[in-house]
């Protein structure tokens, strides 16, 4: 895990680096004198060779310092505590959504396999996946914000306000759900054991939800991991939309600033998240399936 | 003769598949008393396991049971809606598959996947529906049961697996009981247990069997009267006396000249009949087995044998005997 970090660290440190543009001249603004930007270039270390920053940076990180952003003086370990949990609030209603969304309409085109229904769905779920996600956050802004007045159309708050980007982000990815819970339950359906389950004379829902889905949520949290960085991208641009001040607007700030110690903040954050989410994925996999132990 | 528990007339089930009609059942019938075992033998794919599905109501699309009767005690089980079969399978028939490395599912309990069944047609409390699974197991020989009831299916061995499908099958006390090559899959060691314990509760249950093989060999040993499959069609049946030392079929003949026979020296070679099943999605015209009997006559090649009842108790399809 400190390995992944050290090269996350390494691979986001390079990206500044390459990424035309002098920070100093940027956090003085484009007037300033050439003393004033040396005297920045001197506090935030930005005349020392490239592996000198690398490793103080690391250091620090090591201590759990993120450093102080170039552009509101604050440490940027304040400003993720106040922006990350936002991001987790939104990452979790659209996880919410997913299953909600995902979870009925794959099993519900499973059982209307080849009918009318299924292809409507398969087809639909095309169109989300490719839709990207700033258009779809577009258009329900309009549509559901604007014209209707139905929702608050940006800003942070309580369920209304999560609504709107919530389901920006979900309508591509419950679109992957749909077909990961559709394919793995057309497998599981056809498999000895739902023949014995239908053999008892257990009831049409129950051999689907307590035999069949049982075993395909396998698959769904095998996808659901992978889909986590997507996820991660799909937040980023649709808290840029709707002006949810998690670390995703913070990261679209930073970047017009060169802010470089919140730009590696945030994706610091960002990816020690997806390694733990993906962690937390192998420890229900071993709720889930008893023939899986560690 | 007694009335019977399950009687079938003229089943057919037909696949409707890319490549045309498969006939998989072709005009199956016969009849069960109380309490009675009937042996169904034949190559595979000649439509044992698709009679048996179509009895438990669970041909799915692209299959379907196009014509006949299933009569559980009189009553028509084409004729029952859904949720009445769903009375009846599980409860009045059940069902033995032939492996049971698949047939349980992972992820549940041994306990729950018996217990369930009771709880939905006793109407008894979960508690109450895993006491009739302990027990179960007991009754089908498992050791330890107390221990075992909580495992998990891949936590036990083939033999054990197919014990508890025979403690599922058997859970709801049912009136018939299907197994559909049961020992098929399992070492031939476990295969006389299996036998041997499906022989014995059936008479505890007094539970009327069919015992899907391909071995007639098993059917000697478990069964009162046989069938003999071919193409989707019963082309011999009677009881196993009958059909063991006077087969009147010339498949049937194929059958028992390649079954290993127990006062046969070692170097007696096993001589399986020539040539394959037919594709059944295109069978010949005339008898079915006809391109493969050694005995056939121009008459089998042009016109289907209609069947003969020998004697009150043999039938016969076979051209030999028509007329
Ligand atoms: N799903 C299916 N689609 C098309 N044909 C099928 C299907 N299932 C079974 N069949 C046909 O039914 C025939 C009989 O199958 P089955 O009853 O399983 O044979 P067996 O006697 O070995 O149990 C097979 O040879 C096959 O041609
Ligand atoms: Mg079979």
């Amino acid at each position: 895990m400190i390995i992944t970090l050290f090269f996350i660290v390494l691979i986001a440190f390079v990206i500044n680096f390459v990424v035309p543009g002098n920070p100093a001249r940027t956090i003085a603004g484009p007037k300033a004198s050439p003393e004033v930007i040396k005297a920045i270039e001197e506090k935030y270390d930005l005349n020392k060779p490239v592996y000198v920053q690398f490793e103080h940076y690391f250091v620090n990180l090591l201590h759990g310092d993120l450093g102080i952003s170039y552009r509101t003086n604050e440490t940027v370990n304040s400003e993720l505590r106040t922006a990350f949990p936002k991001t987790m609030y939104l990452g979790f209603s659209v996880f919410f959504l997913n299953v909600l969304i995902g979870v009925p309409t794959g099993i519900y085109a499973a059982i209307k396999r080849s009918k009318f229904m299924d292809h409507v769905i398969l087809i639909s779920s095309l169109v989300g996946t490719s839709a990207p996600t700033f258009w779809i956050g577009y258009i329900l802004l309009f549509i559901v914000g604007y014209k209707l007045s139905l929702l608050p159309i940006g800003g942070y708050g309580g369920i209304s306000h999560v609504i709107l980007p919530a389901l920006t982000v979900s309508l591509a990815s419950a679109a992957g759900y749909v077909r990961v819970v559709r394919t793995s339950m057309l497998e599981v359906l056809g498999t000895d054991y739902v023949r014995t389950a239908e053999a008892k004379g257990l009831s049409q829902s129950t051999v689907i939800l307590k035999h069949a889905f049982r075993s395909s949520v396998i698959p769904l949290i095998t996808y659901a991991g992978m889909d986590l960085g997507t996820l991660m991208g799909g937040l980023i641009v649709t808290e840029g939309i709707f002006g949810w001040p998690g670390i995703g607007q913070m990261a679209v700030t930073a970047i017009n600033y060169q802010d470089m110690p919140t730009i590696m903040g945030v994706v610091l954050v960002a990816a020690v998240a997806v390694v733990i989410a993906n962690f937390v994925v192998d420890i229900i996999y071993a709720l889930v399936d008893p023939r899986i132990s560690y | 003769m007694a009335e019977p528990i399950l009687e079938v007339k003229d089943l057919r089930t037909y696949f409707y598949t890319e490549a045309g009609i498969v006939k998989a059942v072709n005009g199956v019938n016969f009849r069960l008393e109380k309490g009675q075992s009937l042996g169904v033998v034949g190559e595979s794919g000649s439509g044992k396991s698709i009679t048996a599905l179509s009895v438990m109501g669970l041909i799915k699309p692209p299959g379907k049971v196009v014509s006949g009767e299933i009569l559980l005690q009189g009553q028509n089980l084409l004729k029952k809606s859904r949720k009445e079969l769903e009375k009846i399978r599980g409860n009045d028939i059940a069902m033995i598959f032939q492996d049971p490395m698949t047939s349980l599912n992972p992820v549940l309990r041994v306990g729950e996947q018996i217990a369930e069944a009771v709880v939905l047609h006793r109407k008894v409390k979960r508690k109450e529906g895993w006491n009739v699974a302990l027990e179960m197991l007991k009754k089908v020989g498992i050791p330890e049961a107390e221990d075992r009831i909580r495992r998990f299916p891949h936590e036990m061995s083939g033999g054990m697996r197919q014990r508890v499908m025979i403690a599922i099958a058997l859970s709801c006390n049912p009136k018939v009981l299907i197994a559909d090559e049961p020992t098929t899959a399992l070492d031939v060691t476990i295969q006389a247990q299996i036998l041997d314990l499906i022989r014995l509760l059936q008479k505890d249950f007094e539970t009327a069997t069919i015992m899907i093989t391909h071995d007639l060999g098993v059917v000697a040993e478990v069964c009162k009267n046989v069938m003999v499959m071919y193409a989707g069609q019963p082309v011999e049946y009677s009881d196993v006396t009958t059909v063991l030392e006077q087969p009147k079929h010339p498949y049937t003949w194929g059958l028992l000249s390649s079954l290993p026979k127990l006062n046969a020296s070692e170097k007696q070679r096993l001589t399986p009949i020539d040539g394959m099943p037919p594709d059944l999605g295109n069978l010949p015209e005339g008898c079915a087995f006809a391109p493969r009997c050694p005995h056939k006559k121009p008459v089998c090649e042009r016109q289907e044998p209609a069947g003969k009842w020998l004697n009150p108790g043999h039938f016969v399809r076979c051209h030999l005997y028509e007329a």
